[in-house]
C-alpha cells in the first residue's frame, strides 16, 4: 500500500490502477492526492452526465461538485461489492433525477406500472442498437434534451457507459424484466423523437 | 448518410462522441471544483475532529440530564 502511495506521490501511477486500490489506499491514509486520481478519471464522465440530464451547464456543475463530496464523504461505505465506476454512476443518476424532480416536480408517469411488470410479460427488442449509435452527435443532443430524465438515463448508462442489465438493475433498483422494457420504450421514443425532428427515413 | 457514419472496424457511437464533445474544453472548470472539494473536505474534517474531541464531554453533560437523581 505504501508503495502505491509513493507512486502517486512520485507521479508514477498510471491509467492501469484499478480504482479499488486507491480507495484502500485512500481510506487508509486520507491522502488527498489519492482521491484526486479518481477524480481525474471520473469528472469528466460524471459531469458530462450531469448536462446530459439537467440540461444547464452551471446546474451540472454546481451538481458535479455536490456528487464528489457526497461520494467523499461516503465513499468509507464503498464495500467493493460493485466497480467504483458503477457505484459512483449510481449516484450520480439518482443524484440528477432527484434534481430534476425537485425542480420541475415531475411525477414520473407509469412508474408504478412498470414496477407490476410481470416477470413472464414478453416483450420483443425490434430497435437495433446501431440504429440509436449512428445518431450525429449534433442531433443526439437535442434528441435526448426531448426526452424524460429517467429514459434518457437509462440510454447512457447503456450505450455511453456499457453497463450490463444486471448493473443497470442495481443502479435503479428495478427487476430485470422492469428494466429491459423501461429500456426498450426509451429506445422507442428516442427513435420516434429522431424520426420527428430530423425526419430520419433509416437512408 | 447512414453508411458514411460507421464503418465495420470502427464503430461509431454518437452516445460517447456526446459526452466527449461535452467535457472538451472544461479542464479549468474541473480544476476549480477539485478545489472547491478540497476545501470543503477541510471544513467537514475540522468539525469531524472537534466533534470526535469534545463528543465524550458532550454525552457526560447529556448523560446527566437523562438520568434520574434516584439512580446516581
Amino acid at each position: 500500500m505504501i508503495n502505491l502511495l509513493n507512486a502517486v506521490i512520485s507521479g508514477a501511477i498510471n491509467a492501469n490502477t484499478p480504482d479499488e486500490d486507491l480507495i484502500s489506499e485512500y481510506l487508509l491514509t486520507q491522502n488527498a492526492r489519492l482521491f484526486d486520481v479518481l477524480y481525474e478519471r471520473y469528472s469528466g464522465k460524471v459531469y458530462a452526465k450531469c448536462v446530459t440530464i439537467l440540461k444547464d451547464q452551471d446546474d451540472a456543475m454546481d451538481a458535479m461538485q455536490d456528487i464528489f463530496m457526497k461520494v467523499l464523504l461516503s465513499i468509507a461505505s464503498f464495500k467493493g461489492n460493485a466497480k467504483f465506476s458503477t457505484w459512483l454512476y449510481s449516484v450520480t443518476y439518482n443524484f440528477c433525477i432527484d434534481e430534476t424532480r425537485r425542480k420541475k416536480k415531475l411525477i414520473i408517469e407509469g412508474d408504478e406500472k412498470l414496477a407490476q411488470i410481470s416477470e413472464t410479460e414478453q416483450y420483443e427488442d425490434h430497435i437495433d442498437d446501431e440504429r440509436l449509435l449512428s445518431v450525429k452527435v449534433e442531433h443526439m443532443k437535442i434528441v435526448l434534451d426531448d426526452m424524460r430524465a429517467d429514459d434518457k438515463s437509462l440510454l447512457l448508462m447503456k450505450y455511453q457507459d456499457d453497463l450490463s442489465i444486471k448493473d443497470i438493475c442495481d443502479v435503479v433498483k428495478k427487476s430485470e424484466s422492469a428494466v429491459k422494457m423501461q429500456l426498450l420504450r426509451a429506445k422507442e421514443k428516442f427513435v420516434k423523437i429522431h424520426e420527428e425532428k430530423f425526419h430520419y427515413d433509416g437512408q | 448518410m447512414k453508411k458514411n457514419f460507421i464503418t465495420m472496424d470502427n464503430r461509431y457511437n454518437g452516445f460517447k462522441e456526446l459526452e466527449r464533445s461535452i467535457i472538451d474544453g472544461k479542464g479549468d472548470q474541473f480544476s476549480q471544483v477539485k478545489n472547491n472539494l478540497q476545501a470543503n473536505k477541510g471544513s467537514f474534517d475540522f468539525i469531524g475532529n472537534l466533534v470526535t474531541l469534545y463528543l465524550p464531554q458532550v454525552m457526560e453533560v447529556i448523560g446527566r440530564f437523562l438520568v434520574p437523581d434516584s439512580k446516581k
